[in-house]
């Protein structure tokens, strides 16, 4: 009967420990008992226990048990020590590269950027400056009156374009009232023409039957 | 669970910069690294060297250390890729000769004939050991010197619990003829 060994492999440790239930456990001694690969794998570790209970344990000699502690401080110091250095190294590059100068005057110390400044010079640069923004501003003042004076003609353009739109409207109305008018008037009058001319045809019809009738008894 | 707290304490404080609280752990687990180291190299001097080691990782490391596991489980972590690194850089097979590093330096044991029992069945127990390839040493060592789970083996030594497993079976193999031949001499 073949062996596929998973059972001591699986339960090896609960074996030897003797915590495995006793069905595999019986199954487990089985295996042992037929199995040579089983078997060879079980007494390696009953031997491998046996050695773990055979060992002496051994005291370590004393040694120096903080030395790489010190150690560690030490290289934090040196560490602390080159951050400092290179903050100071970085401080002075800057100094030189904005040429940054303290200067002592009578008022007290002053501290310059640049190059050699005088109080002089920088009060001409300051107003050179002042001027610069004023003439700026003087600028800017202009093109807003200039854009302002545009606006406003605009402004009126568009206002008496609308007065006239609104003019012509009313006269367009008003022409229209008096045309209307007119034509009433018209039609009025040529009603009363024909009224009158109505009249008249009929009033020279009557004269010929009358003249017919005398001319008629007169015959 | 006491312990874990008391070893928690002790890391905190050497954090802090406590020599003393940092001498406490290492007084605590150097035995059995000394013991595990000696197993391995089969030299006191070498175990001395590697125990050393072992700590100085221990000590840089310790900030790291989020006490998701026994403070031992992760010391042995490291303990396992220094002793591997240190196996492989030697290039060699322990001398399993336990020296005498310390003439001060007692061993457990009494008495002299004690003393001559003592260290001959350890040299017999390091000379089996340097039988087995330097990975199926360590996690014999893990396993049965230092009665660690397979999943905290694969954990210390980076592998999968079956794979441990296998090496592990593998040694047990080889150790079973080495010692069947001891014992009919």
């Amino acid at each position: 009967m073949s062996c596929d060994h998973s059972l001591v492999e699986r339960y090896l440790f609960e074996y030897l420990e003797s915590t495995l239930e006793p069905s595999l456990a019986r199954a487990f001694e089985q295996s042992i008992d037929r199995c040579e690969h089983c078997r060879d794998l079980y007494h390696g570790a009953v031997n491998m226990q046996q050695m773990d209970k055979t060992w002496h344990e051994q005291t370590p000699p004393n040694w120096h048990r903080t030395a790489f502690v010190a150690r560690s401080r030490q290289s934090k110091h040196v560490n602390w020590m080159n951050r400092l250095s290179l903050a100071t190294s970085t401080l002075a590059i800057m100094l030189v590269l904005f040429r940054v100068e303290f200067i002592s005057n009578d008022s007290g110390f002053s501290v310059s950027f640049g190059g050699k400044g005088s109080q002089s010079e920088i009060a001409s640069i300051v107003e050179q400056k002042v001027s610069q923004l004023a003439e700026q501003q003087a600028e800017y003042i202009d093109t807003r009156f200039e854009n302002q004076k545009l606006d406003r003609v605009s402004e009126n353009q568009e206002m008496v374009k609308a007065l006239l739109a609104h003019n012509r409207s009313e006269r367009r109305q008003d022409m229209n009232v008096l045309m209307a008018s007119w034509l009433q008037q018209r039609d009025s009058d040529q009603q009363k023409f024909n009224k009158r001319l109505d009249y008249v045809v009929d009033n020279q019809i009557e004269n010929n039957q009358y003249l017919n009738q005398v001319l008629k008894t007169s015959h | 669970m006491l312990f874990k707290e008391e070893d928690s304490q002790l890391i905190s404080k050497a954090l802090d910069g406590s020599e003393r609280a940092w001498v406490k752990l290492v007084r605590r687990y150097e035995k059995r690294v000394f013991n595990y180291c000696l197993r391995l190299t089969g030299s006191a001097n070498d175990a001395m060297d590697l125990m050393q080691e072992v700590f100085l990782a221990v000590y840089r490391n310790l900030p790291s250390f989020q006490g998701n596991s026994q403070l031992l489980t992760w010391i042995f972590r490291i303990a396992a890729n220094k002793s591997t690194d240190w196996l492989r850089s030697k290039h060699r097979v322990p001398t399993h000769e336990a020296d005498p590093i310390d003439v001060n330096h007692k061993v457990d044991s009494k008495t002299p004939q004690l003393e001559l029992q003592t260290e001959q069945s350890n040299n017999e127990i390091m000379r089996c050991l340097s039988e087995l390839p330097d990975n199926q040493r360590i996690i014999v060592e893990l396993k049965f010197f230092q009665h660690f789970t397979f999943d905290e083996i694969a954990m210390q030594t980076g592998i999968s619990p079956n794979t441990v497993k296998t090496r592990l079976y593998a040694a047990l193999k080889k150790l079973k003829g080495h010692l069947e031949v001891k014992h009919v001499m």
